[in-house]
């Protein structure tokens, strides 16, 4: 069990042409958390961790694990367990040879292994399976193997590299609750790689949110807290628009009014919203967006609805029996982006018809041009029924 | 699985796995000329494709395989006569007749109920001796006991003559025809193998498993760094290989003739004439083997290695423990053809090796071929010696070339 702690670490495939992948990384993973990484793909969160791992090298910064820097240190040494993608087991080995294979480069005594293997497949639930070979298996009963191979080594910290992507939905959703337990019960420092919020917002302690590099950017690491920090309080619309489903809805409008704990908003349709943002350090007149989650909105003759209204004209309806989704085109958002609204029950709207949504003024958000966040002065919670 | 299909697909398939047999037949032909040739009397290239039973010798094989043949000459200047011997018992008297020189012998006194105890295709042997002067005329049996006698003893005794030089020849009497009513003696003359055939296929054994066994080593080693590690120069040299590898090796016969000159000057065991300078050059020919592994590493996942790698194994260990025993079908098919191809190598291993008993089999058997006389039914029986070291790998190496190996390892 060890701490990680990344600081102004950079990556760069190719020197010769200055385009970094990751720049000025800095996290600081404390012993037993669980940490996700997520972001669009193409955004590094991979090579960040196989940086962390040893499989790719570190080209500026400094990774430390368990208090010694590790930049230079082969994976091997690092005492790091890694779960692939695609499970990389040996296909020409049993389970328990699969399992067994690190312990046995390390020269342990046959009965350690044998006790360590036994251990770890009862965790898992593997042991009916110990003499089988890996095509033999099921799709997460490989997974359960591949994490198997981590346990024997008793790693201080696991790295998970995507997992459950290749598993079938109702499978992620089990082997998620797995893993989870599994946190609990070993109670190692994990770092899980994933682009499925849903696996963040659940297993996280702590999500690490990266985003593809910019080119003049300063870091591509947007904001590392705990989930519903992230979800509450993003630090700027890249965030906001990620951790959520489905994503928040961006108006855009001026700021008309700065109040004290509340700011008022012009659409660029005319509807003024208010919103339970500190504005203060913004300028009457200033262009902002407008942030509203989908699954915060209220129906227009709610007494919550004290923000305002938004009319548009529904697209489309989808109705899932649990929940019921509204499309509609709003003109004061972007061109092509359609306004989404999560009801807890179906509404009696067709496609092509107006419709009216209330907003509650504490769900708002609020981003400047460049998307960096106000802070927000109250944080929405909807009511019991 | 069964897919619907057109009804004329019947015909178009019936017309294939015609075409294929005849195709199958074309190809498989001169490898059974090859095969009758081996087994048909005297040295020709024409004649019966299915050999006949009473055309047929296995004299080409016995020669090949390095045993003597035998045949039974007339030595048309003898005669048989019997001397006067005791009750039951004969002595034979191959007396010279005049017509050829023939030096006398007269055996050992031998029973004739042993003669007709013997089996059929078995001979009594019997010793005997050339007699310093020639037996008494009195004691030269008549006629009619010679005839009565010759019967008895015809086909039934081999009579093993002392030499002066204390060799031993072996003569026979036999019938002259199918009736009997002649009967001649025959002297058995032993037709040594010409060539050592069999210490031809040895070296060619040898030669061929030695390099194809350095070759795999050689060539997994190079392609696994070439197909996993990324170095300066990588694609020059791998391209370069393949461009060197498209001239043959005859066109460097006389560089390589004057490389391994020089170098056995050095180091006589891989110099001219030696299996081991010769096995030097065949590692020449690894560049193509290299490129046909490289391609197959290529597409096992390297999350296996970097897996090992997490879990301590160093690059030898990933490389022998987890890609090795996965590539074992490819490795098997590079054993074959650098097998293959090393013994069926005539040019190089015509120039490096001189010695008759260093011949590989390959080169060897063109000795059977001299201008003045071709032989082709030895050449033919060396020939199909040659193939077999080859099918036997085959066989052998078959229970390798299986697929699915990596089956399971990864998400597909």
């Amino acid at each position: 069990m060890a701490d990680v702690l990344l600081s102004k670490v950079r990556k760069n495939y190719n020197p010769s042409v200055l385009k970094d992948t990751l720049r000025n990384i800095n996290l600081d993973i404390k012993d037993g958390d669980f940490i996700v990484f997520v972001g669009p793909s193409g955004c590094g969160k991979s090579t960040l961790l196989r940086m962390i791992a040893g499989l790719e090298d570190i080209t500026s910064g400094d990774l430390m694990i368990g208090g010694e820097r590790m930049n230079d240190v082969p994976p091997s040494k690092r005492n790091i367990g890694m779960v692939f993608q695609s499970y990389a087991l040996y296909p020409h080995m049993t389970v328990f040879e699969n399992m067994a294979f690190g312990l046995k480069l390390k020269h342990m005594d046959k009965e350690t292994i044998r006790q360590r293997v036994i251990h770890a497949a009862d965790i898992l639930g593997l042991e009916p399976f110990l003499d089988r070979k890996p095509k033999a298996l099921s799709g997460g009963q490989r997974q359960r193997v591949a994490i198997g191979r981590c346990i024997v080594q008793q790693p201080s910290v696991f790295l998970f590299d995507e997992p459950l992507s290749n598993l079938d939905a109702a499978l992620r959703v089990r082997m998620r609750l797995e893993i989870s337990k599994l946190h609990r019960d070993i109670n190692a420092t994990i770092i899980y790689v994933t682009h499925d919020q849903v696996e963040a917002m659940t297993l996280a302690d702590k999500i690490c949110v990266l985003s593809p590099l910019q080119a003049n950017a300063e870091s591509n690491l947007e904001q590392f807290g705990t989930p519903l920090e992230l979800y509450n309080h993003p630090v700027n619309q890249f965030v906001a628009g990620f951790i959520g489903s489905p994503k928040m809805n961006f108006i855009n409008g001026t700021l008309t009014e700065i109040g004290d704990k509340t700011c008022k908003v012009k659409l660029t349709t005319g509807e003024v919203i208010s919103a339970c943002v500190d504005a203060s350090r913004g300028e009457i007149g200033q262009k902002v967006q407008l942030g509203v989650r989908p699954e915060h909105l209220v129906s227009a003759q709610s007494d919550k609805a004290d923000g305002g209204k938004l009319t548009g004209k529904i697209i489309v309806t989808e109705n899932l029996g649990a929940e019921f989704f509204m499309y509609m085109t709003v003109e004061s958002c972007d061109d092509g982006v359609d306004f989404t609204i999560r009801h807890d029950y179906a509404v009696d709207v067709k496609a092509g018809e107006n419709f009216t949504i209330g907003i509650p003024a504490s769900a708002c958000y609020l981003f400047d041009t460049d998307g960096i966040a106000f802070p927000r002065t109250a944080v929405y919670t909807r009511a019991e029924r | 699985m069964a897919m619907v299909q057109s009804k004329n697909l019947k015909y178009r398939k019936a017309a294939a796995h015609v075409f294929m047999w005849v195709f199958l037949a074309f190809i498989l032909f001169p490898l059974l000329m090859v095969v009758a040739i081996s087994f048909r009397q005297g040295n020709y290239s024409v004649g019966d494709v299915i050999p006949k039973a009473e055309t047929s010798t296995l004299d080409h094989w016995k020669l090949a395989l390095g045993m003597n043949v035998h045949d039974n000459v007339r030595v048309r200047g003898a005669d048989i006569r019997f001397l006067k011997a005791d009750d039951g018992k004969a002595i034979i008297y191959a007396s010279d007749n005049g017509t050829d020189p023939f030096d006398p012998f007269v055996t050992a006194p031998f029973d004739l109920a042993q003669v007709k105890a013997v089996s059929p295709k078995q001979k009594l042997e019997v010793k005997a001796t050339h007699p310093e002067n020639a037996p008494d005329e009195a004691d030269i049996l008549d006629d009619e006991k010679t005839l009565e006698l010759t019967q008895a003893v015809s086909d039934k005794v081999a009579i093993d003559v002392q030499k002066d030089d204390g060799s031993t020849e072996r003569y026979m009497i036999e019938p002259n025809d199918k009736a009997g009513t002649s009967f001649g003696v025959y002297r058995d003359q032993v037709t040594p193998p010409p060539f050592p055939v069999m210490l031809w296929l040895w070296n060619s054994i040898k030669v061929a498993f030695i390099t194809a066994a350095l070759i795999i080593c050689l060539a997994t080693t190079s392609a696994y760094a070439f197909a996993r590690m990324r170095f300066r120069g990588r694609s020059f040299i791998l391209n370069s290989m393949l461009i060197f590898q498209m001239f043959p090796a005859v066109l460097a016969l006389v560089a390589i003739y004057a490389l391994f000159n020089r170098i056995g000057s050095y180091i006589p065991s891989l110099g001219l004439n030696s299996h081991g300078g010769l096995i030097l050059s065949y590692l020449g020919g690894v560049a193509l083997h290299i490129w046909t592994i490289k391609g197959y590493f290529e597409t096992i996942d390297p999350s296996l290695e970097q897996a090992a790698a997490i879990d301590g194994a160093t690059p030898w260990q990933a490389f022998r423990l987890i890609l090795l025993p996965l590539s074992v079908p490819i490795l098997a098919v590079v054993f074959i053809l650098a097998f293959i191809s090393t013994i069926t190598e005539v040019p190089v291993a015509s120039v490096l090796l001189m010695d008759m008993d260093k011949l590989t089999l390959a080169v060897g058997s063109q000795q059977y071929l001299y201008p003045q006389n071709y032989l082709w039914g030895d050449f033919a029986a060396a020939a199909v010696l040659s193939g077999l070291p080859i099918t036997i790998v085959f066989l052998a190496a078959q229970r390798w070339l299986v697929g699915g190996l990596t089956a399971g390892g990864v998400k597909g």
